[in-house]
Order: C-alpha cells, then structure tokens, then sequence
C-alpha cells in the first residue's frame, strides 16, 4: 500500500462536469478552488501486485481466483507471460466532503466530484509511469492500461479484482452488490507485461459502449479532449 | 491463520473459512500449533464466514461456523477458550455504500447466535474499519448473545482508518457500548501501532488488546519484513503501556507467538489511569469538554414555521442544510429535535440522524420527550451522543437512563420535576443533587452528566437570571458537573433582545456555563463565546480571537448587495446578488409574480442556451443555484405571511437500487425545484417499493428515475415494472449517462431525459 500525491488537471475536471472547450475565468477560479479542498481532503492509496498469467480456457492469474474472459482482453494480454494489476483511490473522506457540499451547492459538488475522478486518472497515470520505468529497465514492454468493463471484460469480475488485490484490507475499498467500488472515486486496472513491443490504441471511442450516446461526440469532441 | 493458509497455497481472494470443511485435520494442527507455542486464546478461523461472503461457496453460515469450532474445540481439548473471530461483511454500509444498518445487523447476529451455540468462549470483532460497522456488530453480540466481546479496528499511521475514524472516536464509542478489551490490530508492525494504543489506552479504562503484523509486506513476493524476534522485542513496549491481550495478526505464525510467549511471560503488565474528562464524538470528530463548547440549537420545529413545513413535506435537505450552516458557524455540538403534533417523530428522529451524521462531523444531542425516539436517534447515531433530557421526574429517570446507559451516550438533567420550575437556586440544586444520584445508580459516570438550570423570562421574573446563575455555579462549585442552558428565553418580550442573550451568555459562562444552547449564526452570540474565551486564558496567544476579526473586515466589503436584474444574476450564477436581489424586488412584487414573470423566464433562457450549446453543464448549475437562492427568499417570505407553499406539482426522484450514483439527479433535483415543482428526493439506493408506495401515498403524477451503471439498469427497469403493476397513474422519466432513448422505450418509461433541461421540459408538459 503507498500513499501518493495528488494533482487536479483543471480542464479535465471541467470537461468531467460537462463542460466544453475552455472554462472562462471564474469558473476556472472557483475549480482551482475546489482543486485546492479537494487536494487539502483526499487522501490517495494504490496498491500494485505483479502476477504470472496462466492460460486455459480462459486467462487467469496465479495465485488469485480472478479469471479474466473476453476477446479484448486476450487481445491485450496475447503475448504477455506477465501482467500488474492494480486499485487506485482517492478515499472515502472526499465522499463526506461532497455530501456536505451537496446540501449547500451544488455546482461546486459537481466541481469536487469532476476534481476526484480527474484526480483518480491521474493516479493511475502516475502508477502505469512508474510501472513502465520500472519494468522496461527489465527488459519488458507494457500494453495499455485495462479495467473491467472495457471493451468485453465484463464489470463483474471487479469483486475477484479487488479479492485478489486484498483492496479493503490494503486500501479500504470493498465492492458493492451491484458491482460499483466503494469508495467511489476508485479505479482497478490491469497492464500486461511482454518481451515483445506491444501496439497502442490509447483512448479509442470504437471500443467505447457509450459512443452512441456520448455528449461529447455528439459536439464533435471526445471525452479525452480530441476533435473528431 | 491467514498466513498459515496462504504458505499452504490458499489462492488470494478464496474464502479460508472452507477450510473447515475441506481440510479439517490441517485447521486442527494450525490450532495446536498456536496452543502449543503458547497461545492462551484462539481465534476460530471464522474471520470472513458471513452470509454475504459465503454466497456461492455452497455452504451455509451455520456449516462453516460449527465445523471450524469442531476442529478448533478437538485441537484445544479445553486447554484455552476459543473466540468466535468476526472481520467486516466486506461491503461498505450506508452512506457510502448501500449496505444498510439492518441487513448488517442480521448478517452478524447469525454469525453470533450460531458461534455461541457451537461454543465460542468469546467474540472477538477485528480488523474493522468501519466505525459504524463495528457499533452495529458490538449491538447485535450484547442484543443476542452473552459473549465477553473484544473488539479492535486497523488504523492507518495517522490513527485513524480508512473511512476516517479517529482512534480517540473508536475508543470512547465502544467503550460507551459495554464492551470487555478493545484495541489495534493488523496493518502495521509492532512500533508503529503503539502510539495508537496508547491513544486509545488514554481514552478507555478497558483493558487492551495488540495484535500486531509482522511488519509491512514486500509488493512482490508478499513477504514481511520482521522476524519472530524482532516482533517480540517491538511488541514489550505493550507491557510498560499496560495492553493485556497481545498477538500476531499478518505474516506471523506460532513462531512468533513462541518468541511473545518467552519475553511477555515476564514482563508484568502495567497499571493504567485514564482521565476523567468528559469527551464527547462522532465518527470522525473527537470533543474534549475542557472549555466552552457551542450546542447548535437551530434543529428544532419550535416556533420555526419553515422548519415545520420541511418536516411535513420530508424536505431532509432543509433539515441538512440547517445542521451544516451550523457546523460552518462554529457549533461544536448539533441539538437535533423533530417533534411536530400529527407527524411520526421517531421515524423523523432516525432519517434526521442518519442524514445529519452523514453530512456533518459533529456529536449530536438527541433531543425529545419521547423515549422511543430517544431511542431511535441513539440508535442511529454512530459516535457519542448527549440525551436531552432527562429531569427531576422518577418516571422520566426511570424509562430514560437506562437508554442512556445502553449506548454509552452524556445525558442532560433539567432542574425542575412533576411539580415544574423551583424559583429558587437551592430547590433547583437540590433536583440536580437527585439526577445525580439517580444517573449513579444506572452506572452513568459524573464526565457524562450535564446540568440545565433552566432560564426564566426576565421581565416575568425579575430575580430569574440571578436565580439561574446562582443555580450554575453552586452545580459546578459543589457537585464537580458540567452545565447546559438555553440562554434565549432569558430575553423574552424585551428589546434588543441580541443584547440581552449575549450578556447573559457571558454571565453565564463566568459562572461554570459550560456548555451553551444558542444559535451560532448569531455573530453576536459566537463573538461573546470568542471574548469569553480570550479573556479566561482559553484562547492561547490570543490566536483565534485574532484570526477571528482580522478577516471580518474583507467579507463584509464583499458582502455589498448588487444592484441589478434577477436575470442576470440567475444567468451569471451569482448566488449571494440573486438573493439580494430577490429581497428587494419584494417591495414591489408578490412572490408568486417574481417566480412565474422573473425567475422562471431567467432559467429558461439559460436553458435555452444550454440546448443550443452557448453554455454548458457547468453553467447550468451555477444558474441553479443562484436560482435556489432566490426561491429560498421567497418560500420564507411566502410562509412568514401564513401562506402555502408554492407547488406546481410533486415530482419523486430517486436513484435506483444498488446504484449510489446521484449528482447527476441532486442537480435535476435542484432545476426542477427552482421551477417550483415539489421535490420528493427518496435518495440512492432506493427499492421499487418506496419508490412505489411513496407515489401512491403522496400522490405523484410524475416519477424520474436515475442509474448510472449498466448493472443497475434492471434495478430501474423493474422499478418501472412495479409502478405499472401497482396501477398508479403516473408518467416515468429516466435519465442518466447509460441509458438511451431506446432502453427507456425498452424498459416501459414514458421520457427519456437526457439532461436537466429535457427533464424541465417533461415536467411542463405532464404538469404543466
């Protein structure tokens, strides 16, 4: 388990609230602001464990009960003998500091709540950076970051995730019935290690569920800031 | 044990509480092991064998739990008791989550009822991070059992856990609640759970509990960092501290329990005192009575007619908001009473608890005539509470002290009985002097008892404040207990009432009031706290008082009301000039004029925009909430002139079951509100049947729906499904970012509203 920094990106935030372009400026002063409580509440936790891949009828990880289907992910994890995975959280006491603000306001809840989910991005960011240093001085080369619920990899193997992780003694994070992480500003991610150099799609919408209901396409954006 | 089982290949993530049943003879020798190390209790390797985690292993609560004390009972042969181990359900309770307080208690209570039966000598709760989850555990082993109860919890370095309790939180709540050992375990070594012992060891006179990992573990190959040596020479410090029951937790193994056994065998465990000051907690928040501390009086329907109608109308956010601007203002205890005729207090008393402890930090004060719904509150309330109150009245003693005593809650003694308010001092000491003997014989420690001598109307009685004041002091002089009072009625039917209360407040407080009942929006009242409290040495370097009055001059410039229109204002999102703006123009408009020629016409240009893509989301609410500034003007002023409240219609909004998603509908929420609709929000979480039941009985026209996560999609579909059922007339809107158009046409739903200006649309058109 390690504790980490946290950093807010400010325009990723907005755009999490729903917010297109750029925020003028005081929106953008009152984000800053929400990202400077935010920042001074939330307390960040990861916790990483480097796994051996076993391949049968489906992929599953040595030592865990966490089996992973679907063709996505045998395509991500196709020659990769290893993997990491790992959950990632802001924490719980950002949880009180929005239900608080929800009763006095409730764009600066949205604010915070849009500052959480970028900051818990950023995290991961952080982690996968250091993953890559780490293991591409060992000669490996990393695929793309992975969650349950992308592509075919269905949302429910998150409680054998997490199981496998220890996430709620480790970290504090336990998953609900209904397959949703609590704390909710938490993120489980898999990243499989190969020999060989590995293809990356990056943030694609053709893999996404949500392409054709998605607002930000429907204004000719994506949701990670590209015009289409 | 789970280090035990995971060397033997146990995979992570598969439930070792099988292991009874399917390697019997392995569990037994692991015990054995232990004992013959030394161990003088064991834990049943029961940690994880609840319903909810054993579901789809095949196997029953019951199975587990009577096989792994079959193999514990044959290993021990009565050489040592055996505890049943209970660990958390492993999924988070409300308000984070969307376990409930019931089904908690229901998932422990079998735990319990079946580990007493098959022979438990003990429970032992541990590992526990979840305060409010641990209290419900505690009250289901003392409602169901007669189990010796040990409880620990795991804390983080900083001493407290990840849903933020504090050690000190922990040690005074459970404590209150009757237990046998409390303490630390898992998450860290020996060295680094000692400070946190020692804060819970000055907290609780119980005895105390240690068991430690064996140090932290590698990320790659899982292995911990300290030997069995190095554990029992960190874990020694335990005897000097004075902790009795001491073990390993993570990465140890009988090794380590043999090394403890040799050294602590010889180390005499050290006696312990523990202050006597009175202390006072939520979940989060520790309270030390040890100077002025403000009670909140402000949750309270008496005389508040908006309060009154928020109760009717089930408006918690009102109720909320209340407790929060009060916490903002300096309050360092929230008074919370919900007693209105003709409306059910105690259910009232238990969502106003619930609601309030998962907004605000503070310790509560439960306050109602009512013993069930003093019952209901302290029941609900994680932390520890104070009960008003209790007075002179045998019956009264009789039916509330043992609640009191129950729940390990402060209780407040008024000075008057059956035959009402003594004028005199002395008769109200001597009243005092009866609660305290009374609150004795319940076993309610002297820290825990609070003395109201009551206030009298001045211009009635003349003598009243002296009287009062009197009355305080020879409390605190002669019987050592902290004071409460209610200082406003001091003032009734005078001028310059503001006056009045804050010198009495500062009398008061000269006197030994230590803990005053007032408004803390009031500057003038929190200002006379602040001066009392620089000028009775409380303040040190007058830093506070300082810090107080040096920023009062760069609000008040920002505090200019803004000459303008409502339009603007709403279309800007600038709250503080909405409101300003909207109290002027009552001048010269009827509320009802304001909202249907100004107000709405501002949202829907905003709206407007919104749909053509001027504006954004963001800016949605900004307008929103300035908006709701507005409308909060004109409700109070709508309701101090006798009228009813504005409703063009009531909607329900709710966020299915097993979904705890709901910014997203708090802001529908909010624009529809502004709109002038009456809002039924029934919360997160929420089952077809409330949903069902609520539009029925209240006689709802329109229902919307939110989900954000495709596994909870059926949950929406079938709340659909049991509205139409039911034969209610309603229309159904959903929304939220999974659905689409054709999933609320699949499913049954009347509109699909994509946003919150569709949602406003729907609502128009359904209810005009």
């Amino acid at each position: 388990m390690e504790k980490r920094n946290i950093s807010v990106d400010i325009s990723e935030a907005y755009r999490y609230m729903g917010g297109i372009g750029a925020p003028d400026g005081s929106m953008r002063s009152e984000l800053r602001g929400a990202a400077d409580l935010f920042e001074k509440s939330a307390i960040s936790r990861a916790v990483v464990k480097l796994c051996e891949i076993e391949r049968g009828d489906f992929l599953s990880l040595k030592g865990t009960c966490l089996k992973l289907r679907g063709k996505s992910i045998e395509a991500l994890l196709n020659d990769c003998p290893l993997c990491v995975i790992f959950c990632a959280t802001v924490g719980n006491d950002i949880e009180a500091l929005i239900r608080k603000w929800q009763i006095k306001d409730i764009s600066f809840t949205a604010m915070l709540d849009a500052c959480a989910s970028s900051a818990v991005e950023n995290l991961c960011d952080g982690i996968e950076a250091e993953l890559k240093s780490k293991y591409e001085a060992q000669g490996y080369y990393l695929t793309d970051r992975f969650s349950p619920g992308y592509g075919d990899l269905p949302i429910s193997v998150q409680y054998d995730f997490c199981a496998a992780l220890d996430t709620s003694r480790k970290i504090g994070v336990s998953v609900s019935d209904s397959g949703i992480m609590i704390p909710r500003k938490s993120v489980t991610a898999i990243i499989g290690l190969s020999k060989e150099p590995q293809k990356h799609f990056g943030a694609d919408c053709r893999g996404c569920e949500l392409k054709d209901s998605c607002k930000f396409r429907e204004n000719g954006v994506t949701c990670y800031g590209q015009i289409i | 044990m789970g280090t035990m089982l995971q060397r033997s290949g146990l995979p992570a993530g598969m439930p070792p509480e099988l292991f009874a049943l399917e390697h019997p003879e392995f569990l037994e020798s692991i015990h054995r092991a232990y004992i013959e190390a030394g161990c003088q209790i064991v834990y049943a390797n029961t940690f994880g064998a609840n319903a909810h985690k054993l579901a789809g292993s095949g196997h029953s609560v019951i199975e587990v739990i009577n096989a792994s004390f079959a193999a514990a009972i044959r290993a021990a042969s009565g050489r040592v008791p055996i505890a049943l181990d209970i660990g958390p359900i492993g999924e988070m309770l409300e308000p984070s989550g969307t376990l409930s307080f019931e089904i908690a208690y229901d998932l422990f209570r079998e735990m319990l009822v079946a580990g007493e039966k098959a022979g438990a000598g003990l429970v032992a709760f541990e590992t526990f991070t979840d305060l409010a989850e641990l209290r419900i555990a505690v009250l289901a082993a003392k409602e169901n059992t007669s189990l010796p109860i040990f409880a620990t919890m795991s804390f983080e370095e900083t001493g407290r856990s990840f849903t933020g309790a504090l050690a000190e939180c922990f040690a005074e709540t459970i404590t209150g609640l009757g237990v046998d050992a409390i303490g630390v375990n898992c998450s860290m070594g020996p060295k680094k759970l000692m400070p946190i012992i020692r804060r819970i060891g000055a907290v609780s006179p119980l005895p105390l509990i240690v068991k430690a990992n064996a140090g932290l573990p590698d990320a790659r190959d899982g292995h911990y960092s300290i030997n069995a040596e190095e554990f029992a020479a960190e874990m020694s410090e335990c005897a000097e501290i004075g902790v009795k029951f001491i073990g390993g937790c993570c990465g140890t193994d009988p090794e380590y329990i043999k090394a403890l056994h040799d050294i602590m065998l010889t180390n005499k465990c050290a006696s312990r005192t523990v202050s006597e000051s009175t202390r006072l907690c939520s979940i989060t928040k520790f309270t030390t009575v040890d100077e002025v501390r403000i009670i909140g009086e402000r949750i309270n329907p008496t005389g508040k007619k908006r309060f009154q109608q928020a109760l009717r109308e089930n408006d918690f956010d009102y109720v909320l908001s209340q407790g929060v601007s009060q916490a903002d203002a300096g309050a360092d205890i929230l008074d919370v009473n919900v007693g209105v005729p003709g409306l059910d207090e105690v259910l009232l008393m238990a969502k106003c608890v619930k609601g309030l402890q998962a907004t605000v930090d503070l310790p509560l004060q439960i306050d109602s005539n009512a013993p069930a719904a003093i019952a209901a509150g302290l029941r609900a309330f994680c932390g520890k509470a104070i009960v008003n109150s209790v007075n002179g009245e045998r019956e009264k003693l009789d039916k509330i002290l043992p609640l009191v005593k129950k729940y390990g809650a402060a209780v407040v003694g008024l000075t008057m009985d059956e035959h009402g308010i003594p004028e005199t001092a002395e008769e109200r000491f001597e009243i005092a002097k009866r609660i305290l003997a009374a609150c004795e014989t319940f076993g309610i420690p002297k820290r825990d008892i609070f003395i109201d001598c009551l206030t009298l109307t001045v211009s009635t009685s003349p003598d009243s404040a002296n009287e009062t004041l009197k009355a305080v002091r020879m409390v605190k002089e002669k019987l050592g207990l902290h004071t409460v009072l209610g200082v406003s009625n001091i003032s009734f039917g005078l001028p310059n009432r503001e006056l009045i209360n804050s010198s009495f407040l500062t009398l008061a407080m000269e006197n030994g009031l230590d803990l005053p009942i007032m408004n803390p929006n009031a500057s003038s009242m929190t200002d006379a706290v602040a001066a009392f409290k620089l000028l009775s040495g409380f303040d040190s370097g007058c830093q506070s008082f300082v810090e107080r009055f040096s920023n009062v001059m760069s609000t008040s410039t920002s505090a200019s009301a803004a000459v303008g229109d409502i339009s603007d204002a709403v279309s800007k999102g600038l709250k503080a000039e909405a409101k300003a703006i909207t109290k002027d123009l009552l001048t010269t408009k009827t509320e009802l004029e304001i909202i249907n020629e100004l107000l709405i016409p501002a949202l829907d240009v905003v709206g407007e925009r919104y749909e053509k893509g001027e504006v954004f989301l963001p800016q949605l609410m900004r307008s929103a909430d300035a908006a709701c500034e507005a409308f909060e003007v004109l409700k109070s002023s709508i309701l101090s002139k006798g009228g009813s409240s504005v409703s063009k219609g009531k909607i329900i909004v709710a966020t299915v079951k097993g979904d705890i998603h709901d910014i997203g509908k708090n802001i529908v929420k909010t624009i529809l509100a502004n709109y002038g609709y009456q809002l039924i929000d029934l919360g997160r979480d929420v089952s077809p049947e409330t949903v069902v039941n609520t539009a029925i009985r209240e006689e709802v026209r329109l229902v919307g729906l939110s989900a954000l996560m495709t596994t909870t999609l059926p949950a929406m579909a079938e709340t659909v499904k049991a509205l139409r059922k039911s034969g209610h007339e309603c229309k159904i809107m959903v929304g939220g970012a999974v659905l689409t158009a054709e999933y609320a046409e699949e499913i049954g739903a009347d509109y699909y509203a994509k946003d919150a200006k569709k949602a406003v649309d729907i609502a128009k058109e359904v209810l005009g």
